[in-house]
Order: C-alpha cells, then structure tokens, then sequence
C-alpha cells in the first residue's frame, strides 16, 4: 500500500493558489473603484511616499474595507461550514436558513424601539435573533415524518426568512429614520467598514473561529450518521452545540455590522468539497480563504458596476449564488431518489 | 486473547421515549465467539443491538462492559472496547476509502493531532484484512455495494475492538457479497478473537454463521444456544409464526430450514 499523506499535493496546490488568489483580490479592492489608484502605487500609500494627497486618503480609507471583507467573508463562508456539518445537509446556509433574517430582525428592533446605535450591541442583538432563528427553523424542519431533509429545511428556512422579513418591513416603512439608517444596511454592504467596526468584530471572529477549529474531529464523525459517530465515542449533543455556536456567532457578528450577506456559505464550502473532498480539516480553511476572495470579488464587482455610486455586495452574492443554490438541490434531490 | 472484554444486559428494557420495545432481557453475549440475535420484524433486536451499543439508554436494567455500566464510562474508552456498524451509515459526498477507514481511529486521536504510526498500521491492517488495499484511493461512493461494506468493517476494524456489533449487515447485499462478508467476519473472529454479535435477517445464514443464538418475540429473549441445540420447528413457529421442517445443512452440517408455506403445506406434509 501506499504510505498514506497527510496531505495531498493537489490540497496544497490548492491551497497556495487560494492564498495568491486572495492577495490579488486585496490589492485590486484598494485599487479599484469610483477613483482608481495604480497598483504599485497602492504599495507606496501604505509606505506614504510620493503621492498624491487624495491617493493616499483613498487608499487610507479603502483598506478597511478590505480588511473587513476578508473577516466577513471568511466568518460568513465558515459560518456555512458549521450549519452544512451540523445537519448533514450540503443547502444549509446562514441566509437560505434565515438566520442572517432573524440576524437583522432583531437589529432593526433595536434600533427602532431601543434606539440603540453602537455596533457592539448590535452583535449581541444579531447574535440572540440569528440563535433563536436557527432553532426555530431546524424545530419547524424536523416537525412530520422523516427527519431534517434538505428540502425541508431549506422550505422552513424560507419562509422564517419571508415572515421575518415582512416584520422588519412593519416595522421600518412607518419609521422614516430608521428606513433611512438601515435602509443600506438591510442590503448587506461592506463599503461602510472602519477600522472601529474591525476592532468590533474580530474577537467574535476569533471566538467563533476557534470553536470551528476544536470540532472539526467530531464533525467529521457526525457526517457518518449519529449511530457511528456515537460509536466512535463522540459527543453528539456537544459537539452540535458548540458548532452551533461557532456557526451563529461567525454569522451574525458579520450580519450586525455589513447587514445581512447571502450564499457566500452556500457557494464556497460546496467548491471546496467538490475540490478536496469533504474532510472538514481541509475544507474550513479553504472556506475561509476563498470566501474572503468571493466577498471582495463581489464587493469589487459592485463597484465597477454601481459607477458613479456602487451596488451592495449582498446584491452581488445573492446574483451569484442563486444559480448555485439551484444547481446543489437539483444534484441532492437526485442523490435522494 | 487474554484480554477480551465482556458485554452483557442485565432486566434491561429500553426503546424509545416511553415506549419500552426490549423488555426485561438479560443475556451474556459469548467472549471469542459469533452470535446472532434472530425474530421477526419489531421483535426489538436492532433495539437491543442500539442499546448494548450505548445509543439507547436503558428505561431501567444496564449494559454492561467488564462488569461496568456503560452508561457511566467515558464514551471514548467505550469506544476502544466496542464498536458497531450500524445498518445504514452514511457516506459523505467523495470521500476516499482511506480517509473514511481513517475515521475509525476518532476513539485514539488527541484533540488536533494528525494520524500516528499506530493509526496507520491499524488502517493498514484492516483494510489488508477486508482485501481492499488497492481500493485506497477510490472515492467511495463508486463501489459496489459489497466492496463498500467491507470498507465499512474496515472502518469497525481500525477502531481496534475487542466487541463488534453489527447492525443487519448483509441485508441490502447479493447472495454472494453476503456469503463474502460473513466468510470475512469469520475469519476476523478466527484471526484477532472478536466478540461478534449481529443481527441477521437470514435464519439460514445465521443458524450456519452463528455459534450462538439469541431469538427474541415481543421484546422478550425467549430462548438462546448453539444452533444445533435449540433449532427446532417448534422455536421457529413460536418465533416467526412459520410452519417449517429442518433437515441436516449438508455443506455445513447444521440445521437448515424449509419454510412451508400456504400453498405446499398439505402435499408436503
């Protein structure tokens, strides 16, 4: 037999190439845009010589952006991860779920009854909706005969998503200012990102990060059913819980401060196993960096696209990602007959 | 084999919810040795299999692993001791046979650390064994279906039990996959000493596999023994309400059964 690898070669081609394709995207989000900065000359903004004024605010004020893409994007795209393992279903997505809606919902909330105006409690109020959100839809999903399905839960998730949504609208069309406020939020958009909302985010980031990394063993248990997952001595319960977690927290810290971002999760983890196979060791990293590359592509695409103004990257991904979603439930259903 | 492990039930009824399906069975199951659970449909043994396998926990009685109840183990230790190959497990999208093999070391792995020497001997092993060492690389879910349940016995292998459990494993197999894969697990309990307990829908083959039966009715185990000395058209009307006759397996020379039926029963009789 063949001395088994850790690795194989075509994961770490992979892998370089993720990373190559990602510093490409940063460097072409700074230069990119409404006012667009030569390359080489986004490299001398950072060092701060011979430029003009103007460049180097432009540069100053789009790395944030970027970096705060590459955070979200990675968080949305791992978020994904988690709920896929969690339920052993490829369709499962923080916004096909609704949890970004529940996310939002509970931030618009906020805002109109609460005034509350501080990215900080926005986390904690996306983070309670987009949680109690996922257990509303997985509890609808597993009501009736034959277990979660994807189709099942993919229809729950839709229409939590549809009923939550109508609600937000109750309550922001009468509510002029905040309509206006979140109006660009509701959409999802990572143009806003100052370095304070980073600062915001990424010990969520991190946490939620983290999580995902300590449950990879056990995930890749559960996605050989329960029954052998038990067999091998895991903890099903604690393992879905943490993963959980991990999945809303990543998620809704994101949805809190660039509003509610569609597919990312769906899109990039189902490349990525379709790439290196469902070993969740290499997918959530590869997740993490490609969805990153994704956010910025889309946020670019809007960009060049919105001239004068820009269109929001949530608009962008959910272009890009309904087709996706189409193609993976046609493949499941026919998995499933 | 001076270690082998022990499992036995002792008044355990268990089922789901309140719904008690296996009621008051107490049995050892043979060290070293094949049994087999047999009983018609709903007689509570894939039931009692899922809980000797800790994945029902007991409504009252125990299971108990070395004299231990296996409830209140830690369930990684269990799961060097016993494993279980459950009817229907799941095949992630495109894995390869090692990688899955390779899943069954979960119960010897520390948090974060890549596979070991002794994880690679161990998968090594089991699939040499299974005879599926030039299928390492193929994904799984382009095997047949009996190349792909020695995969998963690979799998139950690599975890290094002293007790196997399976759960229907031959059931949705070709008469000769499921000739193959018991042949393979006779070998294994040859080779390395495995308690094996199965249930097996087939009664022939369990009667010709079996060194020992459990025949359950009503979640009740109501009688247990070598084939030979317990086999009887009697047992079999009591057990599956079926009229047969039983003559002497020439190949095996244990007991075969001719179910009679509706339509035969009065020439033949």
């Amino acid at each position: 037999m063949k001395p088994m690898k850790k690795f194989s070669n075509s994961f770490l081609l992979f892998s370089i190439l993720s990373i190559f394709l990602l510093l490409f995207c940063m460097i072409l989000s700074v230069s990119y845009g409404a006012v667009p900065v030569a390359y080489h000359n986004v490299i001398n903004a950072i060092k701060n010589v011979g430029l003009e004024e103007y460049e180097t605010l432009v540069v100053a004020t789009r790395i944030p952006r970027v970096v705060f893409g590459v955070i979200s994007g990675a968080a949305l795209s791992i978020s994904g991860v988690m709920m896929q393992a969690i339920t052993r279903n490829p369709i499962a997505d923080p916004s096909i779920l609704g949890v970004n809606t529940g996310a939002s919902l509970f931030v618009v909330c906020g805002m109109a009854f609460f005034h509350i105006s501080s990215s900080y409690e926005y986390i904690w109020l996306a983070f309670i909706g987009a949680a109690l959100t996922a257990v509303l839809v997985y509890g609808l999903a597993a009501c009736g005969n034959g277990g979660v399905t994807p189709m099942k839960l993919a229809l729950a998730g839709t229409a939590t998503s549809i009923a939550l949504q109508s609600m937000i609208n109750t309550i922001m069309l009468p509510n002029g200012q905040v309509m206006d406020s979140f109006r660009f939020w509701q959409v999802g958009n990572i143009g806003a990102a100052s370095w304070d909302d980073i600062k915001t985010i990424l010990p969520y980031f991190m946490v939620g990060f983290v999580l995902s990394i300590i449950v990879i063993h056990p995930l890749n248990a559960i996605a050989l059913g329960d029954e052998m997952a038990i067999s091998l001595g895991i903890n099903v319960t604690l393992t879905r819980v943490l993963a959980a977690l991990a999945g809303v927290l990543l998620c809704a810290s994101t949805t809190a401060l660039a509003g509610p971002i569609g597919f990312v999760g769906l899109m990039v983890p189902h490349l990525v196993r379709a790439i290196v196979g469902p070993d969740l060791k290499k997918v959530i990293p590869l997740s993490a960096l490609l969805g990153a590359c994704l956010l910025l592509i889309a946020d670019l695409i809007g960009r060049i696209f919105g001239r004068p103004g820009e269109i929001e990257s949530g608009i962008i991904t959910a272009f890009l990602g309904a087709p996706v979603f189409i193609l993976i439930i046609r493949k499941v259903k026919v998995q499933s007959l | 084999m001076a270690t082998i492990s022990t499992l036995e039930v002792t008044g355990l009824t268990s089922g789901y919810h309140h719904n008690p399906i296996v009621k008051e069975v107490s049995a050892v199951i043979p060290k070293n040795k094949i049994s087999v659970i047999i009983g018609a449909n709903g007689c509570g043994k894939s039931t009692l299999l899922k809980s000797m396998a800790r994945l029902l926990t007991p409504n009252s009685g125990a299971v108990l692993l070395n004299g231990k109840k296996i409830q209140e183990e830690s369930s990684k230790h269990v799961a060097k001791k016993l494993g279980l190959l459950p009817q229907t497990p799941i095949v992630p999208d495109g894995i390869k046979v090692s990688d899955l093999i390779a899943r069954g070391r979960f119960p010897y792995r520390k948090f974060m650390q890549n596979l070991s020497a002794d994880d690679y001997k161990a998968i090594e092993e089991s699939m040499s064994m299974m005879g599926i060492l030039d299928l390492a690389d193929k994904p799984v879910d382009e095997l047949s279906g009996g190349q792909r349940q020695r995969v998963w016995i690979a799998l139950a292998l690599a975890q290094e039990t002293d007790i196997l459990l399976l759960d229907e494993p031959i059931t949705y197999l070709d008469i000769s996959y499921q000739i193959e894969i018991l042949d393979l697990l006779v070998e294994l309990n040859k080779k390395k000493g495995t308690t094996i307990c199965m249930v097996l829908h087939d009664i022939n083959l369990a009667v010709r596999y079996a060194d020992y039966l459990f025949a359950m009715k009503k979640g009740k185990l109501i009688k247990e023994g070598k084939p030979s000395e317990i086999i009887s058209s009697k047992l079999l009307e009591e057990v599956f309400g079926l009229k047969s006759t039983i003559i002497n397996d020439p190949v095996s020379n244990t007991p075969l059964i001719i179910p009679i039926g509706k339509h035969l029963a009065a020439s033949s009789l």
